[in-house]
């Protein structure tokens, strides 16, 4: 999951773009149609680009370019990779540690030995499990994988007890529980015995 | 003097009572936006990668001609022209469409079972299991079916047999009971393959 500021930017980034698009289209088929004159006085006949023109001929502009080329370009990579999606969490603090001492915990190690209780449950075919961080909360995120015949109630009852026995073991309410059910596209075939 | 030992029985009933973590905020699929984001990324790297080349080309390090220059030497001297009417107008909907991007709403694509936590699935899952139930029924020679989050629509061939329609109604709809929103269940038989 990407982070919620990232898709911010991105939003911000479409509606600028997108505006300035939309502005330049209708401007390009006012000018055409020499209606542009009406809406604003000292719309030319014809393009120069003057101002872009002038500033090249500048001794400052192979200084400047360099400078934005770098700036944007840095910019651009960090954008480009805020869009990995990167959740991991570290140790988990857990309650009763004091300034004697910090008593931390693998979370996602604890979330993926509650994601082996849940596969135990009749109907679950496999389940993983790990601690993400999601809009600013700590999340126990398990992934089941269940058969098409499994009973949805049992499961659920199964993965309620798995997320109790790991909330008993973090002691943090402040983490949440999430459990995705996923169902398998074919019914698993028993083993024939012979 | 002896001191009071609290009785095993009362201690066990001032225990707090066990429950599972906390239930998570659903998960929503984020769209178009980050796909947005990465293609106006990787304009933006573009755009450095020209200017930082421009600057080396003028300051002598590389050979060659400012792209910069020439475009906007290209661009100079245009007069409104006919090809403006279908250039504005589809730079105008591609600005459109940015902006609807940008104010798109997150889509919602889980559904929530009855839980004392979040159990989630999604509507692909519902239409695996509802197919599943459906073949398991007297009668029905194959299901397929296509689900959203509302509503579930199971398409059956069946040997012919009277009420099989109303049966796999019926068994859909129970299996998928304990979804907190249950969906409409609907049973077409395919014409021809009854």
């Amino acid at each position: 999951m990407i982070k919620r500021s990232v898709l911010g930017l991105d939003r911000l980034a479409a509606f600028v773009v997108g505006l300035v698009l939309l502005a330049l289209g209708v401007a390009l088929v006012l000018w055409w149609g020499g209606w542009l004159a009406g809406l604003w006085p000292r719309a030319p006949q014809e393009l120069t680009l003057q101002t872009a023109t002038d500033a090249f001929a500048t001794s400052w502009w192979p200084g400047a370019s360099l400078a934005a080329g770098v700036v944007l370009g840095l910019l651009a990579l960090w954008w480009l990779l805020a869009h990995r999606p990167h959740r991991s969490t570290g140790p988990v603090r857990l309650t009763g540690s004091d300034g004697s001492g910090g008593l931390l915990l693998d979370g996602s190690a604890a979330v993926s030995t509650a994601a082996d209780v849940l596969e135990d449950t009749p109907g679950v075919r496999s389940a993983r499990g790990k601690l993400v961080r999601d809009r600013g909360a700590l999340v126990a995120e398990v992934h089941a994988v269940v058969e098409p015949t499994a009973d949805l109630e049992r499961v659920v009852s199964g993965a309620e007890e798995a997320l109790t026995d790991l909330a008993d073991v973090l002691g943090r309410p402040d983490i949440r529980g999430r459990v995705r059910l996923d169902v398998a596209r074919d019914v698993r075939r028993e083993a024939r015995v012979q | 003097m002896s001191t009071p030992v609290p009785a095993p029985a009362a201690s066990r009933d001032q225990a707090p009572e066990r429950a599972p973590l906390s239930a998570a905020k659903e998960r929503t699929g984020s769209g178009s936006v980050p796909v947005v984001g990465i293609v106006l990324s990787l304009c933006l790297l573009a755009l450095s990668a020209v200017l930082v080349r421009d600057a080396l080309v003028l300051l002598g390090v590389l050979g060659g001609t400012p792209w910069l220059q020439t475009a906007v030497g290209a661009v100079s001297g245009t007069v409104p022209a006919t090809w403006m009417v279908p250039a504005g107008v589809a730079l105008g909907l591609f600005g459109l469409w940015l902006l609807t991007r940008a104010f798109a709403r997150r889509r919602r694509t889980e559904v929530r079972l009855r839980s004392r936590t979040a159990v989630t699935t999604t509507p692909r899952d519902l239409a695996r299991l509802s197919s599943a139930v459906a073949r398991d029924v007297d009668g029905v020679l194959g299901a397929s079916t296509a689900a959203t989050r509302r509503a579930i629509t199971v398409t059956i061939s069946t040997t012919g047999a009277g009420s099989v329609r109303e049966a796999v109604e019926q068994q859909v709809a129970d299996r998928l009971a304990p979804l907190e929103r249950s969906p409409s269940v609907r049973v077409k038989v395919e014409e021809g393959r009854r």
